[in-house]
């Protein structure tokens, strides 16, 4: 076998062991967090097509770069060089075969987005999310419990699992993002402009939850916390958070 | 043909322009109108910003490296990032496009000079005024601006950031917008009025093509930005409520107008330096560029379609049609792609070889391909969700802009600067500077996709120790400092230069396009004669215009008579050693063909 | 100028059509006025090139096989320096300040921006009247 072969079929062996990789890493070995919702669920599915789609288009095209870096450099090169200054068909191909692939994955994000970015009816609890200056307040409304960053330092979001949770969140001050890393899932808050989206939950845990939009001096501090609990234990906590009393 | 003389009669320069004298030294240099000197200043600038830029990364990446250091406190640390993008993005990468766009399309068109000489002046000072009012904003007392460099109110507002660097911050800026979009006009007009005879559109260089569609993405965003700053400062400083809920405004109309703008910078900042890497990669594979029209039709498509995507910036208001914008941010992504493989075409059955702009051609190949495919999975709404504003972003802003810009920035120095200075850059000390920044580079951003993934928020100045992404900000950090190791043999390779120069004539590296016809440094007017433009190629055709079937200096296509060419590659530093290269010895000789025979 | 005025014509074709579509499936009211109002870009330039060649024709650089010679005669008016784009670009400096600093600021700054504007001026059209 010529050099040129042999170095063609080791970027080969080497893209599809890249291909592998990328086929064996699932979404949450290659750093998103596992997800407590369904949502968060339907994401990680979305997130491993792109991945294995990216991988794949990297490696064909580091691979192309890679062969033409070697095969054509000069010192191994006899002869007249190439003076194609086009080649229709060729192009034709690598503008459809893109448009196509890009088209696909286009069409998977169209039909999740609202299924990830959801309002959905009847949730079981209802969370007012207020962000301001450089902390949260969660108000369950039907539980009329309210958890705020001045009285308890790190607030903590308890939520119950399964459920379905709407959240509203709005800010008063400047503009802030309601983000719980696990949930796969973030909103801003923008004064003015008050949103809402809903949430189903399926596993218990403990999360972190951050500000994600940068709000000013202390936005690295604007953290909480969100547990999910059994319906029993949440509906206990409401009311014990009731009971002591605004 | 053979007795043809050096500089053919019959082929008349054209009627030189009113003999100009600059004045002398620094006086020559405040007063020039001269549009290679402004290109000069322009770069000279932008570099400097550039250093500036990355001393205030640097400190980034310091404050970063361990959980709870506190090297600069957190009203500090803000103003360092918003500073650091605001510098890198405003004050750096479009302004040295524009000094490599000042510099070159003149030349590159046959032009004797931009086509508003005096107005090309009042553009640099405004870039050089604005940039110097931006970062007066660290001398005041409340400090620099600190919102961010989209300044998004109502932080950005009066109620959020009263300090004066915020409104310096925004004057500045409204400077250099305004000579951003002074420059985007004269370059446009140079483009459309200026060229040759026989420069047709399709004849330009594709760097040209890529400039000048550059300034229409200028001319129409340039001009939002400018409003919506205006806008904010009216807000800031006279009451008004453009941004305010409380007096009937909307902060996310910031946004909207914010990212019409933003959206196309992006562009702007990435298609001069397509343009760089699309000159490059043909000369150093020794065959013409692969799918010219294509590049040109692929480049009108970024363009148009990048001022109808801005909203993927604000996916996760909830208040966008996300389905509008998933579309056309992710068919963007299809014409990219044609470039990529045109430029893959562009050294495919060629001759390669890499000395440093080549190195930094491929290199840009590399990164901005990570970059791209982080941006497909970016542009779908289903993931941006739980991507946007983390350190995915980052890192993929970083693989675009940073793979983009930093290495066509290098790759332009070490190509064009044999013809801007008649000297060559040392190219051992480019490779080390290559190399070096290659790994640091990697070292630096690779990891931030992964801090990202485990839910490092945007614009943090700490972490908890128990973070999961503890360790991949040292990573980044050591990166950051191999990326600082990887300017000294640029700058030691800089200063050789200046003082043991490698002196080279007009066309040291045997490249194709009109500005290696004239002398390195070129004359004031730019040039003493021009040869016939017949093809894409005029240096080239010049060159080879006595090889039978190889350039055509009549009226028929010359890419149908060209068979096959140049079947040897002539190192170039050959002809450099040569007693030919100290000063100007008219156009190049066609070198010997190796091979006689046909293919 | 064929090239170049389908080059505006299209682009603003393109804002109509993507401004027009917005408007339909989404509609925010910033997003379809800058949309709409991108166009003109195209359509100013565009029917400046179109009535250009309709009047003028095809010039040397649009002609394939043209020779130097097609530009023979002058090229256009190329200072060989100027001294008045200083006190222009720092006279709108100035001016842009006077927000930050008071009218003391932006008065100078207007006057040196008229100053240097109509000395600009001057010179140009003094330079063209020598011919």
């Amino acid at each position: 076998m010529s050099w040129a072969v042999r170095r063609r079929a080791a970027f080969l062996v080497g893209s599809t062991a890249l291909l592998a990789l990328a086929l064996g890493g699932c979404a949450e070995q290659l750093g998103l967090p596992d997800s407590p919702t369904e949502q968060g669920g339907t994401v990680g599915d979305v997130f491993d097509l792109y991945l294995v789609a990216a991988w794949v288009v990297g490696a064909i095209v580091v691979g192309l770069i890679a062969l033409v870096v070697v095969r054509d450099r000069a010192s191994r090169r006899r002869g007249p060089t190439s003076q194609r200054h086009h080649n229709t068909p060729l192009e034709i191909a690598y503008t459809l075969i893109p448009l196509l692939l890009v088209g696909a994955l286009t069409v998977v994000t169209i039909v999740t987005i609202d299924r990830v970015a959801s309002d959905e009816p009847d949730p079981d609890v209802v969370v007012d999310v207020e962000g301001y200056q450089w902390g949260w307040r969660f108000t369950y409304v039907d539980q009329g419990v309210v958890v705020d960053t001045h009285d308890t330092g790190d607030p903590e979001l308890v939520l119950p699992a399964p459920a379905r949770i709407r959240f509203d969140v709005h800010s008063d001050d400047v503009i802030h993002s309601f983000w719980v890393p696990a949930f796969r899932f973030k909103r801003d808050l923008i004064p003015g402009t008050p949103t809402s989206f809903t949430v189903d939950t399926n596993e218990l845990g403990v999360f972190d939850g951050k500000c994600a939009e940068y709000c000013g001096l202390l936005h690295t501090q604007m953290t909480f916390t969100a547990r999910t609990v059994s319906p029993g234990d949440f509906d206990a906590w409401a009311a014990d958070q009731g009971s002591e009393g605004p | 043909m053979t007795t043809a003389p050096e500089r053919p009669i019959a082929e008349l320069p054209p009627e030189r322009p009113e003999a100009r004298g600059t004045n002398p030294g620094i006086v020559g240099w405040l007063t020039t109108t001269d549009h290679k000197r402004i290109g000069i200043l322009y770069g000279v600038t932008s570099l400097t910003m550039a250093f500036i830029g990355f001393l205030l990364s640097m400190v980034i990446r310091a404050e970063l490296a361990r959980p709870d250091t506190q090297i600069v406190d957190y009203d500090t640390y803000n103003q360092v990032f918003t500073m650091h993008g605001t510098v890198m993005v405003y004050l750096f990468a479009v302004p040295f496009a524009f000094a490599v766009g000042n510099y070159l399309v003149p030349l590159m068109v046959g032009a004797p000079d931009m086509a508003f000489p005096r107005l090309n002046m009042v553009s640099y000072w405004l870039y050089l005024s604005g940039g110097l009012v931006v970062l007066s904003g660290f001398l005041a007392n409340t400090g620099a601006a600190d919102f961010g460099w989209f300044a998004y109110p109502p932080y950005a507002g009066q109620t959020g950031s009263p300090g004066i660097g915020g409104d310096l911050w925004l004057v500045g800026l409204l400077l250099t917008g305004a000579s951003g979009i002074l420059t985007a006009l004269n370059i446009a007009t140079t483009v459309v009025m200026l060229r040759a005879p026989g420069m047709t559109m399709f004849r330009m260089p594709i760097l040209v093509w890529d400039l000048l569609l550059t300034c229409f993405m200028v001319l129409i965003a340039f001009p939002v930005l400018t409003s919506a700053q205006l806008m904010l400062l009216a807000d800031r400083r006279f009451g008004a409520q453009f941004f305010v809920p409380s007096g009937g405004g909307l902060p996310i109309l910031w946004q909207h107008l914010f990212w019409f703008f933003g959206h196309p910078e992006v562009y702007i900042v990435a298609l001069p330096y397509f343009g760089i890497v699309t000159e490059i990669i043909p000369v150093f594979s020794r065959r013409p560029v692969f799918g010219y029209k294509g590049l040109v039709l692929a480049t009108i498509a970024i363009a148009g379609l990048s001022t109808a995507v801005w909203a993927h910036h604000m996916f996760v208001t909830g208040d966008v049609y996300l389905p509008y914008f998933a579309v056309t941010t992710a068919l963007i992504a299809v014409p990219t792609g044609i470039k990529f493989f045109d430029w893959i075409g562009s050294m495919w059955g060629g001759k390669l070889v890499f000395p440093p702009p080549m190195l930094f051609a491929v290199g840009f190949l590399v990164t901005f391909l990570l970059g791209g495919l982080t941006g497909v999975i970016l542009s779908s709404p289903t993931l941006d969700f739980s991507l946007s504003d983390t350190y995915f972003v980052v890192a993929h802003l970083h693989y675009v802009m940073g793979g983009t810009v930093v290495f066509a920035v290098f790759a332009a120095i070490y190509f064009w600067w044999p013809k801007v200075t008649g000297r060559m850059l040392d190219q051992r000390l480019g490779r080390w500077h290559f190399w070096l920044l290659v790994i640091g580079f990697n070292t630096t951003f690779l990891v931030m996709h992964r801090s990202g993934l485990e839910g490092m928020p945007r614009r943090v100045g700490d972490y908890q120790a128990s973070a999961p992404y503890a360790a991949e900000n040292l990573i980044s950090s050591i990166g950051a400092g191999l990326i600082a190791l990887s300017m000294i043999p640029f700058v030691w390779a800089l200063l050789r230069s200046w003082r043991r120069p490698d002196r080279v004539g007009d066309d040291p590296w045997g490249a194709y396009t009109l500005e290696w016809i004239t002398t390195s440094p070129p004359p004031e007017h730019n040039f003493d004669w021009m040869p016939p433009i017949r093809s894409e190629r005029p240096a080239f055709d010049w060159r080879y215009r006595e090889e039978e079937g190889v350039g055509a200096l009549g009226p028929e296509d010359p890419w149908r008579r060209r068979a096959r060419h140049d079947a040897s590659w002539r190192p170039f530093h050959a002809w450099v050693e040569s007693d030919e290269r100290a000063g100007d010895s008219g156009p190049p000789k066609a070198p010997p063909d190796e091979d006689g025979s046909d293919p | 100028m064929r090239i170049e005025a389908t080059l505006w014509g299209v682009s603003a074709c393109f804002y109509v059509v993507a401004g027009i579509a917005y408007w339909v499936l989404a509609g925010d009211p910033a997003g379809i006025t800058v949309l709409l109002v991108a166009s003109l870009f195209g359509g100013v330039g565009g029917s400046y090139a179109w009535v250009w060649r309709r009047r003028v024709g095809d010039r040397a650089q649009d002609v394939p096989e043209a020779t130097m010679l097609g530009n023979a005669g002058e090229v256009g008016y190329f200072p060989a320096s100027s001294v008045w784009p200083l006190p222009i670009a720092a006279g709108l400096t100035l001016l842009a300040l006077g927000p930050l600093f008071g009218l003391w600021v932006a008065v100078p700054g207007a006057s040196l921006l008229a100053l240097g504007a109509l000395r600009l001026l001057d010179e140009s059209m003094h330079k063209a009247a020598r011919g």
